[in-house]
């Protein structure tokens, strides 16, 4: 089965920062978090997949086929919501919907119209007339009505108010739940993604920290507190360490080997506790600064 | 392409419209030959000519600035059409006008009388120049998009080159007075001078590394 996408060796440099070499696949059918702080590179990556930027090194394929600007055909895979939406502005949104829809076989009038009325977008309004939730709910309709098996969403909530950002994510969740569409999601907020993603993917200047599923770091990151008499700064696959005394409180990336090493040394009144995505991820991002 | 170039027409109807206007309007005034009581031809008491040029020039500027203020070419690059097809339908919409513009009032000279061919030769001039001129801004800009490092310096070539292109062009016309080959007005070699600067600007818009902007 070809992957949604595969990123080999991409790279892109500007005058004060440098992405890459960043490699990465996706599985059809999963949803995959970018996530990094403001500056680390996850927009300038999905300008380089979708065209918008011709990298400096490394290729990109979806689902098999380069990222070619002269055969376009990928493109029909995929629908993009980007940092940018734009439009005709001087039309209305249900205009330039039907301007798109003339370059994509698969559109759903269907799906469209079902996406308007769930999403409650004005579509009689002028694009420039639109608040910036509902343009970016026509940027998401235009980006689902042709159904792409992927769909790459470059923080879409941003800027949005709490209830925008909701019903978007409840609709991208029921979109999600329809169909094998995979999704590659870039955010800095954590909880947009932790909901939905299936793996995530960690980028931190330029370079990927981490990779792994989201079930995988659930089980196993702990924040575990104990007491140890042996003064002791370093703990087998731990990320943080903290100790007053000796009482210890650290994080562990893979909490099993750590507990027998606990269990080995002595250690005392050990207590463990589940970390949520979010808290992983910030000590993720922390750690690779 | 085709789409993609008919609703650039659509979007920009009324001032493209415009510009047909005032060619029609012209072409009334040419052919009415209107004398004021001073013997001078309306046509030229009036500077009619500048007004069509600097009219036409403001509307196609009008187009290009919203272009640019809406991201069209940052629009256009996330549709699944080929990079070329997409430059085309821009290189088109952009010269077309120009081009029928220039036609219709050579055209036309053939209609009019001797005397007021001069108004023909200085509309169809200007409007060459300005075409020169909103090509050429087109040019640097799209260099900067395709040559990412030094930009400045990228910049000051280009247009530095133009414009010494542009003066060794006027200097032939003028000064050395080289006859033009084909139909007999000199207007003719800034016309294919900004001709050719649009093939230019179309293949540096192809390959542009960013369709950010």
């Amino acid at each position: 089965m070809k992957n949604a996408f595969k990123i080999s060796g991409l790279a892109k440099s500007f005058p004060e920062f440098k992405l890459g070499p960043i490699n990465l696949e996706l599985e059809p059918g999963i949803v995959m978090g970018y996530i990094g702080p403001n500056g680390s590179g996850k927009t300038t990556t999905m300008h380089c997949m979708v065209g918008l930027v011709k990298p400096d090194a490394g290729e990109v394929e979806i689902f098999g086929r380069e990222n070619d600007p002269n055969k376009p055909e990928w493109k029909l895979d995929i629908g993009y919501v980007g940092d940018k939406h734009v439009f005709y502005e001087n039309w209305s949104g249900e205009k330039n919907l039907s301007f798109l829809k003339q370059f994509y076989p698969n559109w759903d009038t269907q799906l469209e119209h079902e996406l308007i009325k769930r999403f409650e977008v004005p579509i009689n309004k002028k694009a420039k007339d639109l608040s910036s939730g509902n343009r970016v709910k026509l940027s998401l309709i235009g980006a689902l009505s042709h159904r792409p098996k992927l769909l790459i969403l470059d923080e879409p909530t941003a800027g949005l108010d709490p209830v925008v950002r909701t019903e978007f994510l409840d609709v991208l969740f029921e979109v999600i739940e329809s169909g094998e569409r995979a999704i590659f999601y870039s955010t800095h907020i954590l909880s947009d993604i932790s909901r939905i993603a299936d793996e995530l993917t960690f980028l931190n200047n330029g370079q990927i920290a981490l990779k792994a599923s989201k079930e995988d770091l659930t089980e196993n990151w702990r924040r575990i507190s104990f007491k140890l008499s042996e003064g002791r700064n370093d703990f087998s696959e731990t990320v943080l360490v903290e100790n007053e005394g000796s009482n210890y409180k650290i994080i562990s990336s893979r909490y099993e080997s750590t507990m027998d090493e606990l269990n080995q040394l002595g250690a005392e009144s050990i207590q463990e506790t589940r970390m949520s995505v979010d808290e992983i991820a910030v000590q993720i991002l922390r750690n690779n600064k | 392409m085709y789409n993609i170039l008919k609703a650039e027409i659509k979007y920009f109807l009324i001032p493209l419209s415009t510009i047909a206007l005032f060619s029609i309007c012209f072409t009334l005034f040419a052919f009415a030959e209107i004398i004021p009581f001073q013997g001078t031809f309306f046509l030229s008491k009036y500077f009619w000519s500048m007004v069509i040029g600097m009219g036409t020039y403001m509307f196609v500027f009008i187009i290009w600035t919203l272009r640019k203020k809406e991201l069209r070419d940052h629009f256009h690059s996330k549709l699944p059409v080929q990079k070329s097809k997409i430059a085309f339908a821009r290189w088109t919409f952009g010269v077309v006008p120009f081009l029928l513009t220039y036609i219709y009032l050579e055209l036309l000279g053939h209609f009019i009388s001797k005397e007021q061919e001069v108004f023909i030769s200085r509309i169809n001039a200007q409007l060459s120049i300005l075409f020169i001129f909103i090509i050429s801004f087109d040019i640097v800009l799209n260099i900067g998009y395709l040559i990412e490092k030094h930009r400045v310096l990228i910049y000051a070539i280009a247009v530095l080159s133009i414009i010494g292109l542009s003066s060794v062009l006027i200097y032939l016309v003028t000064i050395a007075a080289i006859p033009p080959f084909f139909f007999g007005r000199e207007e003719f070699y800034f016309f294919l001078c900004g001709f050719l600067l649009s093939i230019i600007d179309a293949v540096i818009y192809k390959n542009r590394k960013s369709f950010l902007g």
